[in-house]
């Protein structure tokens, strides 16, 4: 018996080599390596564009992000025909507020869009997003159509081997993901991987092989986000993720940004602990990320700055 | 030109671009207003009973079929194939010649049409009315080649990551093949008629236009011979594109004459005019109309042939719609969910108005931004081919949108403030967890719930910390994001079944939550 126990295990540890995050060969997606800033920036108490701002200042100002003559792409959550203070969306004094910036840094162009799941013009339009991109100028792309995605390899994926991506974030210099905080029915809550499936064609995939895995695997994507800025000053925390009336809907006046999307996205789901029960563990897809090298969830050995207006 | 052809021609042009364009603006570009456009035609003011049927009445009365020449959509359309076609074939001489009416059919196809609405069927309304035919024209054929040029045009400047367009491309939907087809074969029909003889579907078929005919003979404005000044040299005729004036007697037929005063800039003698005639002398017109002896043996054989045709064609469509039904059916044969019931839109409120008030003339259909309408074929029987019925395949119902309904000209669709569209139940979702994901998979999914407006579809507590839907089926209205964004195939573990009855869903409960206040990060 303890023979056929030892061989065993030697063949589950062989077979464990094989795959893909065991190998030792998967560098880390997002770079970790310190720059001396703050890993995340924590805001709380002001207006969504001051704390956007301020926080930007944390981590180097925004021409560390944004060069002269960039094309830049924003990528909110606009997914729902909702009003802005039904908190299914992003915030758009959040979205407009970084336009302003990328534009002030010299950005050629600033493109704004999600693969919405309401009717993308009542979406874009009701968001308010359309109208605070348009006045900050920025533009707003369409995102319902499929000849805009282009098949995309994720080598890293376990689930996910490729995955069709909206052009724009191929053909951009940066990009910033502009989640917003909020319970989601499926996935309990959704931030900034979770916001991810905007960026792609084919959502059905994603809940046909097992979803919090493909969302994961999404956050593999190479061209990551510059930073990732999440809003969190209205919080749905329940019914989402479009929810159904104001009830539904927390101000929480809080923002955090960062660039490692598996860390900030733990910051802003333990943040939202505080006003709904949720068991961290079942947000399968945070793990999955960490163990695919996306990001960290260890709070406690990160550089958190943490700023109450 | 005459100053009287002038001003049809001017309305009329007018009136078929801005209704066409109305229907095709795939882009939301023209104002909504332009939902008047239809009420202000005969068989949706009929339905809708609105004011409107008095104005119409008196212009009749007043003026004769001047609905004819310049409101009607599908009259002005086959002016614009009599052009089309003068440019293909020019006549040299004899363009029209006068012909006796086919009394019989136009009265028998009216007689019937109101009988067999009167008796509960719109079925002949939705064939014969001019407007839903050319609604359904412009949105089965002309609307979807339109977009499909857009859309090449828009894929050129988004490939080449042009963004900076206004035109970006859309989805064509709400098509059948069979209401496609039909609409092609109304085209080839009136291109057929207008060819040879003109006006020949509006004199025959329209039962419109024998209804304004009827009127049109005590009219007080009508397109009189001179008795005196007219030399019966026939050039009036030959302009008469309802071939109605009998020069040769100094007969007009004014139940077939349209107004369009092509006649009236052709008589350089003054023979002919537009001139104000009492109703009494409308006594010696009668004998002219009433004369059918005479004319009976022609009329017979025409009527014979047109008998053949109408065989022919009712053969080939029933034929056809059957072949079709029978494939369609082996298709779905295994689906579960096949044998559902079909989904009315928004605002039908019951199965037998609906199918009653409704001509089929899809403008909810090209309207819907959700793009969930399509024509049916014979999901609401044989009388409710054309009309808009619901599916999920393309999207869903929207929430915050009452479009269809507020569009709508002949009411089939009742206006719906959008509080009460909210709560409008045009159809019940029907949850199979024996199919779903999580059952099966043991993976989170929750797309159904994610969509659903009213949570009537709930995330709750499964195995693992997985959720699983759970439904209530008193607070679904139907809208079908659930079975849209189902990722279980080949058939969805939630769908939506059609009700005979548009009733009202139960109102969600407000949970008013502890506004918890946050005063710290917590990580």
């Amino acid at each position: 018996m303890k023979r056929r126990e030892f061989l065993k295990n030697v063949g589950l540890a062989s077979a464990a080599t094989l795959l893909p995050f065991n190998s030792g060969k998967a560098e880390d997606i997002t770079s970790m390596v310190s720059d001396g800033n703050p890993d995340i920036v924590a805001m709380m108490g002001g207006s969504p564009g001051e704390m956007l701002k301020k926080a930007i200042d944390q981590v180097g100002g925004i021409k560390k992000y944004v060069k002269k003559g960039d094309k830049v792409v924003l990528k909110p959550n606009a997914a729902w025909d909702k009003s802005p203070e039904q908190g299914a969306n992003t915030n758009p004094e959040v979205v407009a507020t970084m336009i302003s910036l990328c534009l002030g840094a010299g950005a050629k162009e600033v493109l704004v869009f999600d693969h919405t799941c309401d009717n993308q013009q009542s979406s874009y339009k009701n968001s308010g997003i359309e109208d605070a991109v348009k006045k900050a100028g920025g533009k707003m792309i369409p995102g319902n159509d499929e000849a805009l995605y282009k098949d995309v390899e994720l080598p890293k994926g376990v689930s996910l081997k490729k995955a069709k991506i909206h052009q724009s974030l191929i053909d951009c210099d940066v990009w910033f993901n502009m989640p917003v905080l909020k319970n989601h029915g499926g996935t309990k809550v959704t931030v900034s991987m979770k916001n991810l499936m905007g960026i792609v064609w084919d959502r059905r995939a994603f809940h046909q092989n097992n979803l919090h895995q493909c969302i994961a695997d999404i956050a593999t994507f190479s061209k990551q986000p510059a930073l990732t800025i999440v809003d969190a000053y209205r919080t749905l925390i329940n019914n989402g993720p479009q929810g159904r009336t104001l009830d539904d809907v927390v101000e929480t006046k809080a923002l955090f940004l960062s660039k490692d999307m598996v860390a900030v996205d733990t910051a802003a789901i333990k943040f939202f602990t505080q006003v709904k029960d949720l068991n961290m563990d079942d947000v399968q897809y945070l793990a999955m990320a960490r163990d695919l090298k996306v990001g960290r969830m260890d709070l406690d050995n990160l550089n958190i700055k943490r700023i109450k207006m | 030109m005459h100053i009287l052809k002038i001003m049809r021609v001017t309305i009329a042009t007018f009136m078929i671009a801005l209704i066409t364009l109305y229907f095709i603006d795939f882009l939301d570009l023209m104002p909504e207003e332009l939902k008047y456009l239809p009420r202000i035609q005969w068989v949706p003011a009929l339905l809708m009973v609105t004011p409107v049927v008095s104005v119409l009445l008196l212009l009749s009365l007043l003026f004769g079929r001047v609905f004819c020449s310049a409101i009607c959509p599908l009259g002005i359309f086959q002016d614009i194939l009599i052009r089309v076609s003068s440019l293909f074939y020019k006549r040299r001489k004899h363009k029209y010649t006068y012909q006796k009416p086919k009394s019989w059919i136009r009265y028998t196809v009216l007689f019937l049409t109101l009988a067999s609405f009167m008796s509960g069927t719109s079925a002949l309304v939705v064939w014969l009315d001019p407007y839903s035919n050319f609604g359904r024209i412009i949105s089965n054929i002309v609307r979807p080649a339109v977009i499909y040029v857009n859309n090449f045009i828009a894929a050129a400047f988004i490939r080449s990551g042009n963004y900076n367009t206004p035109l970006y491309s859309v989805e064509i939907t709400g098509l059948t093949w069979f209401s496609s087809i039909c609409a092609l074969a109304v085209v080839a029909v009136l291109i057929a008629f207008t060819f040879k003889h003109g006006r020949m579907y509006c004199n025959v078929v329209c039962p419109v236009g024998t209804f304004l005919g009827m009127l049109s003979k005590v009219s007080l404005f009508r397109v009189k011979l001179d008795d005196i000044k007219c030399t019966s040299c026939g050039l009036c005729g030959m302009s008469c594109k309802s071939e109605c004036i009998d020069s040769e007697n100094k007969k007009i037929d004014e139940t077939r004459c349209v107004s369009c005063f092509n006649c009236l800039k052709v008589c350089k003698k003054g023979g002919i005019g537009y001139k104000f005639i009492l109703p009494s002398s409308v006594k010696t017109l009668k004998p002219a109309f009433f004369s059918k002896k005479e004319i009976e043996k022609k009329t017979k054989k025409d009527a014979v042939d047109q008998t053949r045709r109408d065989l022919i064609i009712t053969t080939g469509v029933v034929g056809g719609a059957m072949i079709a039904e029978k494939l369609s059916a082996k298709a779905i044969e295994n689906d579960p969910a096949a044998h559902r019931k079909p989904i009315m839109p928004p605002g039908a409120q019951d199965r037998e108005s609906f199918n009653k008030s409704c001509t089929a003339c899809h403008l909810c259909i090209t309207k819907c931004p959700s793009k969930v309408l399509t024509p049916a074929f014979t999901e609401y029987g044989l009388e409710g081919v054309f009309e808009p019925t619901v599916k999920y395949k393309n999207g869903f119902c929207n929430y915050n949108c009452d479009i269809c309904a507020s569009v709508c000209p002949t009411g089939a669709l009742r206006p719906l403030p959008i509080e009460e569209k909210r709560l409008t139940k045009i159809g019940v979702a029907h949850l199979r967890l024996d199919l779903c994901i999580v059952t099966n998979d043991h993976h989170d999914c929750g797309a159904c719930s994610e969509h659903c407006p009213t949570q009537a579809v709930k995330m709750v507590p499964f195995e693992n910390g997985l959720t699983r839907p759970q439904l209530d089926p008193d607070l679904c209205i139907g809208c079908g994001g659930c079975e849209f964004i189902c990722p279980v195939r080949p058939f969805q573990a939630i769908y939506i079944e059609g009700v005979e009855r548009q009733t009202d869903a139960k109102k969600p409960e407000a949970k008013k939550i502890e506004k918890a206040e946050v005063d710290d990060f917590g990580f």
